[in-house]
């Protein structure tokens, strides 16, 4: 149903008998697309820097003798405000390709990281945060803050990662793959279907390591 | 301008690069270069961090429960983490695709504001926090030196066709950097950036229009960035000379903005190699 959704996104809202959808017009524009993809790069930093100094400060390794709360209180406007125009960006660039990246086995494992990162801010908010005043000053936090900026650094870490790897098309859709990748892809409700890994001869890489990255980038950028 | 345009003699060892160790090591590799840049992006990350936080501080914002001084040392480590990461993922980067960067402008503006912004973090804005926001002769004449190479990459950015759009990142940066500090010019600031986006979306891409007018398209989006940068410039210095005296001086301020502005560029050159 969802791909039926983004397929029609794609290729039909906003066509008309002159012109493609408004996707294929935002992934085909002028600097439009390229400036919101920059955007959220360099929002990237922003954000993924001032929670990864809060992560570190809960986790005991860094800021130590500053209170939590008052390291908190002065970069969460950042990480917030930063964080809005990730999702702001993110769900543009989205919409530029939708049913490439509904497919994508990285964005869907990132979608998964996301939600476990939110998860663990929920759960940071509701528990670990209750009892803030009796830690609040500790150089060392317990356990459970520990944990928590643990989750949160390493969620961030591989979001960023899968978010870098959704643009190599190693695992797309119609190229041979495990079953459970075709599986976790749903690649069955794609035109190209399921190709199983032992359908086809393993991948051989060219001897010439220029050709060699040459080619890696063609199917990165 | 890019390094091909300065030394062409070196095209063949460039072409060469791939072979040499440690990037002989990766380039036939599936996840070599994906596993390399994904390293450069997190290191990037954390560099952001550091930079911006560090750099607020001396604006007189941020974490201001600490001084300049315990900012600086608090985040030292992490900003050395960061620009190792950086410059090692960097380097391999760049060895595993040298003929593309070799040629690219885009490269170009990003090694000439690199070497900007290291000066302006390890011989200005650590010396100028060190110090509390005062700065020395010795820091000024670097950060004039800084200064000048940042100029020189944003010349490098701003003229080059297919590189210039990128300086939109530029432009909005400094908005912000004036909204998180900007006491008198805060609300000027927002109704700038946005109405002047605005007005360009709505022109470029409603009124001339891709398939009408690319000139005009290129001509328009150039004249918006352009009266943005101005508009920018003017409100900057405004409320450098007339802001409420923090903890740290008018130049320490005026440094800050524009080490911010120098890793801002080094990220966004870099990401409009592949874009443009």
């Amino acid at each position: 149903m969802l791909h039926d959704f983004f397929r029609w996104i794609q290729e039909t809202l906003g066509a008309t008998a002159s012109a493609e959808s408004w996707s294929q017009q935002f992934r085909g524009s002028l600097n439009l697309w390229g400036i919101t993809e920059g955007t959220h790069v360099l929002t990237l930093m922003v954000f993924a820097g001032s929670i990864w100094l809060v992560d570190l400060r809960l986790m005991g390794v860094a800021f130590k003798s500053t209170p939590f709360s008052k390291l908190n209180d002065k970069v969460l406007p950042y990480t917030v405000v930063s964080f809005a125009v990730l999702i702001v960006t993110g769900i543009a660039l989205f919409l530029a390709k939708p049913v490439d990246y509904y497919h994508n086995v990285w964005f869907r494992a990132k979608m998964i990281f996301l939600i476990i990162a939110a998860l663990n801010i929920f759960w940071f908010h509701v528990k670990v945060q209750k009892n803030e005043a009796e830690w609040d000053e500790a150089d060392k936090p317990p356990t459970s803050a520990r944990l928590s900026g643990a989750i949160s650094l390493s969620s961030w870490v591989i979001v960023i990662i899968l978010g870098r790897f959704i643009a190599y098309n190693w695992y797309d859709c119609g190229k041979p793959l495990p079953g459970f990748v075709n599986w976790f892809a749903e690649c069955a409700s794609t035109p190209s279907g399921i190709v199983t890994a032992d359908a086809a001869p393993p991948l051989v890489f060219p001897a010439s390591g220029a050709e060699s990255s040459t080619s890696q980038l063609a199917q990165g950028r | 301008m890019d390094f091909h345009a300065l030394f062409p003699q070196m095209q063949d060892s460039v072409a060469s690069l791939p072979n040499v160790f440690p990037a002989s090591l990766l380039k036939n590799t599936q996840w070599g270069f994906a596993a390399v840049e994904a390293v450069h992006l997190l290191a990037l990350g954390l560099l952001g961090g550091c930079v911006l936080f560090l750099n607020l501080r001396l604006l007189g914002v941020g974490v201001t429960s600490e001084t300049p001084a315990g900012v600086e040392r608090q985040l030292r480590p992490w900003l050395y983490l960061g620009v190792a990461g950086v410059l090692l993922s960097g380097v391999l980067i760049g060895m595993l695709n040298p003929e593309k960067l070799f040629t690219s402008p885009a490269f170009f503006a990003k090694m000439i504001a690199m070497v900007a912004a290291l000066i302006f973090s390890f011989g200005v804005t650590n010396a100028v926090a060190s110090s509390q926001g005062r700065v020395s002769p010795g820091v000024m004449a670097a950060a004039i030196a800084a200064f000048a190479l940042w100029l020189w990459s944003m010349g490098v950015f701003s003229l080059s066709s297919g590189t210039n759009p990128g300086t939109f990142h530029l432009v909005v940066a400094g908005y912000v950097i004036l909204f998180a500090f900007g006491q008198r010019t805060r609300i000027l600031a927002l109704i700038a950036s946005l109405g002047l986006m605005l007005a360009d979306l709505v022109i470029t891409y409603g009124v001339i229009g891709l398939d009408r007018d690319y000139d005009g398209f290129m001509s328009t989006t150039k004249l918006f960035v352009e009266i943005a940068a101005l508009v920018l410039v003017a409100l900057l210095g405004f409320e450098i000379a007339t802001g409420k005296q923090a903890d740290t001086g008018k130049p320490a301020k005026l440094i800050a903005v524009f080490s911010i502005l120098s890793w801002v560029t080094v990220a966004a050159a870099g990401r409009w190699i592949g874009l443009s």
